[in-house]
């Protein structure tokens, strides 16, 4: 059996107005001083059986079982039993199979079928907690505590249970100087816990409950080489590559609207407008499909503005009651999750020198970023960002942008991400995510034995390396590829992402 | 020996076994935990500081006072014909996706407080004074829900998630939830401890009975003027005039000075003020002074505002021989309500024509009345000092939530409206004690009732020329008093709502709503043929549609129900 708990005691006390900043002491401080805390725990314990079986070391065979209980569920669903099991059958030891042996030193077949359950969902969401809060409202001096609503929770709240099946194949090649493995696998979590859309007549958000399955399908390869040309020169690389996709293919959202999951969603979808260009005239304007019930304020379409596409051909821009049935002229515009992720190291030794480089990348992701940053006057009458500039006039018509307006942060279609008037979602100003980054690039040279010897030394080595070096992509903002968070959900409204160059020696004694 | 090793081996797997209860009882306590720093539903309900403690996140979420930043209730308020937004605001054009005013949370939160209160081990009457609070914020919050949705669904109990068909249920109608408004109200009068009883400046009866004079005011008129029901309109406006009475009767006293409610650094001695909102330096703090003692662009009075001020005579000022034109605001400004000099200043400021350090008006009229003392009259200085007490956001003046101003102005218009439909016949006296009380304070001649729904001043009856013929010369001087003393309060859209006469907010038929002051031409503004500054150069039109009346309910909210479940209002 295994067992863990887990305790968190913090506690902090701070001061301000120091006297000098040198000398950062709270009793050399003279401001306001505050305390606070926090104290959580959590546990979880297991009784666990595993049988191994090998014959020859040729067909190997493993069963598991669990039986697990977790703080995390109510003390009725607490305890669960999962298993699981692998067989792995190594086909190169077949008498049968000799004639490949010339080009394969080892080659075996894998596959695997087990249920585990999510012993950390991130909290205990049976309890109704109360969490304090302070009002807006003063009384002697200071305001006052209050707390908040207990959550919702939900009675059937149950573990998460993810079930994976996986057939894999382990090879090495030319005597394992090219060794790989390749997986798919499919990856189904069932009664995964998250809340779901309420009508606000509930007045509180969504417990969290069970709301239904995804089923997760994928791949991974990665092959590695190791080849020592001669005794001077060693060469090696490895190359990683995955993709998966997600689908949900239960969810309790029986009207099926687009800003939550639904029964069929691909996990990621980002659901928004075709972009038709700009109008360029009134005439324009008056002679295509209305787009008057997406604007808001003083908002009114003209030339210069977005067009969108009438995808439903009924005249009316619109998003039509925000399901998947109705959805209007809304249509999946793209996909958050990262896609065609690979990376490819290489390297090699020459006579002391050394070489280290690593390139990662992500082949297809899309964004539908927030903030003034990635639309130009987001939030209201803000200055224009440098890239923001090449907007539409009468003479600029095909400008990144269309004419300004400001304030664009809320719109008239339920179901999307915001944005509003020129910048709903669309496929225009899709953030593309997709970047091939040199995330390291390392030379060195260890000074020859002799020399080493000579110093009383074990292994001295100079080196230079550096990270996030460069990088290809084609974001559509100044906006690294990686940075998709920010402050207030202003995207890249958060720290540069930053480029390391070190230098250093290593010396052992 | 062969008999042995069995025994043997089935004690072991006995032993075996109970060692894995042993265990198993072990770790179910092990994986047992409660928590910590928080309470739950399940251990909070245990004594009344706890009750009280609950309570404060009604005053966080519905009491906003002078708010923390633009969203207070006063000056901010601006979408009406009192003031012009620089940046020109437009009624909805499209339904939202979402509108965070669709909100039940508090009304979960009132519902989840009566039912734990209930079962909770305290006194009878504590635990009705509980309830009471409960119910009184219930009751604000449906309110509020009513005013700009109209039929919303109503509960009287805190929904589980499983219970799909009460979290989906259709709308509820308005004369439904304001009767049930109405019960929580009267409950909490009945209940709600006295104000020398309940802790100084929280709810207590005489608080209800402020907000049942509001709120039924405003079902009263809304049933008149927008339902053409008059027996419930009776119902309401006989409620609404019974609760100010009661105010009226409770002790409290105007102060001396109009602005003292709205400019004071503490409220707590101010004999008119039954609620208010208490801001401390570095603690609570708003920006209601510093929006308007700041370089930021006034939303400021309208020409229509300005001209609805009466003169000292009573009479309005196409009438009044002491009027002296708005050919500068000097003469403007002189023998006129004395509420107008303390809600403008007594210069001019707009664009190119900056005044104290860059101040600008949309309409050329700097707002005042919030000012703690030292203004206007400092504010005549060419600097405007960062961190200043006066500027954003680091104002504590004390805002006002129920006062005896309001609720004479809400007992006066309930009388003059059941006179007008026959259910009450107004006295002076009646008069006497609400609005000529503030008239007076205001250094403005009383106003007279004269013969049916008609007024005099001084003995003699009058007719304001630009009176609006839907209504009588009595509503019409008691809602034009109501305009002033409540200037930039927040109640002007709501009065117009209930009165049905949003049209005032139509520059096609109210042009003075995008006016503002008479002044000197400059290369900045534009001024109209009369030299009056137009807010609005582009003439932006504002067409005022039956729909407006209501606000759309949020589509996102109409999808997740049924279809055709959660209905949609009228004409959006």
């Amino acid at each position: 059996m295994n067992a863990e708990d887990d305790e968190y005691i913090n506690f902090y006390a701070e001061r301000k107005d120091m006297l000098d900043p040198s000398k950062p002491e709270l009793n050399l401080a003279t401001g306001d001083q505050l305390v606070g805390s926090g104290h959580t725990h959590a546990a979880y314990a297991g009784f666990f059986g595993r049988i191994n079986y090998g014959y020859k070391d040729k067909y190997l065979l493993e069963l598991n079982g669990r039986y697990d209980g977790s703080s995390a569920y109510s003390p009725e669903k607490r305890w669960a039993l999962f298993t699981s099991g692998s067989v792995g059958y190594r086909i190169s030891s077949e008498p049968f199979m000799d004639f490949i042996k010339p080009l394969f030193t080892d080659l075996k077949l894998r596959a695997s079928l087990g249920t585990i359950g999510n012993l950390n969902v991130g909290g205990q969401y049976f309890i109704p907690t109360m969490s304090s809060y302070s009002a807006d409202w003063v009384v002697g001096g200071v305001t006052v505590n209050t707390f908040h609503n207990p959550i919702a929770v939900a009675k059937s709240l149950s573990w998460e249970k993810v079930n994976t099946l996986d057939f894999g194949l382990d090879f090495g090649l030319l005597k394992n100087y090219i060794s790989g493995s390749f997986d798919w696998y499919q990856r189904t979590t069932k009664g995964m816990l998250s809340t779901n859309k309420v009508a606000a007549t509930f007045g509180a958000n969504a417990p969290r409950t069970n709301q239904g399955n995804m089923q997760d399908r994928g791949f991974e390869v990665e092959v590695q080489m190791n080849y020592p040309v001669n005794d001077d020169l060693k060469l090696f690389a490895i190359l990683s590559f995955n993709n998966n996709k997600a689908v949900i293919t239960k969810w309790n959202n029986q009207a099926e609207v687009i800003d939550d999951y639904y029964s069929g969603a691909v996990y990621g979808d980002i659901w928004g407008f075709e972009t038709d260009g700009y109008f360029q005239s009134d005439d324009e304007v008056a002679n295509s499909p209305s787009q008057s019930k997406l604007e808001t304020g003083n908002f009114t379409y003209g030339p210069g503005d977005v067009k969108f596409k009438d995808l439903n051909g009924d005249g009316v821009i619109d998003g039509g009651t925000s399901t998947a049935d109705d959805h209007g002229d809304l249509t999946v515009i793209g996909n958050t999750q990262p896609h065609y992720l690979y990376g490819f190291q290489f390297g090699g030794n020459w006579k002391g020198f050394d070489l280290y480089v690593f390139l990662q990348g992500v082949g297809k992701r899309d964004f539908w970023g927030l903030g003034d940053m990635v639309i130009p006057m987001y939030s209201g009458a803000q200055i224009l960002y440098k890239h923001q500039l090449d907007y539409w006039t009468k003479d600029n018509r095909h400008a990144k942008y269309p004419r300004p307006y400001a304030g664009n942060s809320g719109g008239t279609i339920g179901g999307i991400d915001a944005g509003g008037n020129n910048f709903y979602p669309q496929s225009k100003y899709l953030m593309n995510l997709a970047y091939c980054r040199l995330k390291n690039l390392t030379i060195g040279y260890s000074l020859p034995d002799h020399i080493v010897d000579h110093l009383h030394l074990q292994n001295v080595r100079i080196y230079v390396s550096g990270q996030n070096l460069t990088e290809i992509d084609n974001v559509g903002v100044p906006l690294d590829p990686e940075i998709t968070d920010g402050q207030l959900g202003y995207t890249g409204r958060t720290f540069p992402f930053q480029r390391n160059y070190s230098f250093g020696v290593q010396v052992t004694f | 020996m062969g008999v042995m090793k069995i025994i043997r081996k089935y004690i072991n797997i006995v032993l075996f076994c109970s060692v894995g209860m042993l265990l198993f009882n072990a770790c179910t306590k092990y994986v047992d935990k409660e928590p910590l720093d928080a309470f739950s539903d399940l251990d909070y309900w245990n004594s009344e500081d706890n009750v009280k403690t609950f309570a404060w996140g009604f005053y966080n979420d519905l009491i906003i006072g002078f708010g923390s930043g633009t969203n207070g209730n006063f000056y901010f308020t601006s979408f009406n014909d009192d003031q012009a937004d620089p940046t020109f605001q437009q009624f909805p054009k499209n339904v939202p996706a979402s509108d965070g005013n669709w909100s039940f949370g508090d009304i979960r939160k009132a519902n989840l407080m009566i039912s734990r209160v209930k079962g909770m081990d305290l006194d009878e009457a504590t635990k009705n004074h509980w309830v009471g609070i409960a119910r009184f914020f219930r009751a604000w919050s449906y309110f509020r829900l009513v005013k700009r949705f109209g039929d919303v669904p109503w509960y009287s109990q805190v929904p589980d998630i499983s219970q799909d068909s009460l979290i989906y249920k259709a709308r509820d109608s308005r004369d439904l939830v304001m009767d049930s408004v109405l019960s929580d109200l009267d409950f909490a009068i009945a209940h709600l401890r006295s104000k020398g009883e309940a802790d100084p400046n929280t709810v207590n009866k005489d608080v209800a009975l402020a907000l049942k004079s509001r709120i039924c005011l405003f079902a009263g008129t809304w049933a008149e003027y927008n339902q053409q029901d008059d027996s419930r309109a009776i119902r309401f406006l006989k409620e609404s005039k019974k609760a100010s009475d009661q105010i009226m009767q409770a002790g409290y006293i105007l102060s001396d000075n109009y602005k003292d409610v709205y400019s004071s650094y503490d409220l707590s001695g101010n004999t008119e003020v039954i609620l208010y909102k208490h801001y401390e330096e570095g603690v609570l703090t708003h920006s209601t002074v510093g929006y308007t003692n700041a370089t930021t662009e006034f939303k400021g009075l309208t020409k229509s505002a300005i001209e609805s001020y009466v003169c000292t005579d009573g009479l309005p000022i196409k009438l009044s021989s002491k009027y002296k034109g708005d050919d500068d605001i000097h003469d403007l400004r002189a023998n006129r309500d004395e509420r107008l000099l303390h809600t403008v200043d007594n210069f001019y400021c707009y664009l190119g024509h900056l005044r104290g350090g860059g101040m600008k008006s949309s309409t050329g009229f700097r707002p005042t009345k919030f000012l703690p003392d030292v203004t206007p009259a400092a504010s005549h200085g060419d600097t405007i000092e960062a961190g200043d007490t006066n500027t954003i956001p680091y104002n504590y003046t004390d805002a006002p939530v129920f006062w005896l101003a309001e609720t004479l102005e809400n007992y006066a218009e309930a009388c003059a409206e059941l006179d007008k439909l026959g259910a009450y016949k107004i006295t002076q006296n009646d008069v006497d004690e609400s609005v000529n009380l503030l008239r007076e304070r205001a250094n403005v001649a009383d106003l007279e009732l004269d013969g049916n729904q008609g007024t005099a001043v001084n003995g003699t009856p009058f007719v304001d020329p630009d009176k609006d013929p839907d209504v009588t010369s009595l509503i019409w001087e008691i809602r034009r008093d109501r305009r002033v003393e409540l200037m930039m309060d927040g109640f002007r859209l709501a009065d117009l709502l209930r009165w049905h006469k949003l049209e005032y907010m139509d520059p096609q038929k109210n042009p003075d709503a995008f006016l503002g002051a008479k002044v000197t031409p400059n290369d900045d503004i534009t001024l109209n043929g009369d030299g009056y500054i137009e807010v609005y150069p582009d003439h932006p039109d504002r067409p005022v549609g039956a729909k407006y009346y209501l606000w759309p309910i949020p589509s996102g909210q109409i999808a997740l129900y049924p279809d055709g479940v959660l209905k949609q209002n009228p004409g959006w």
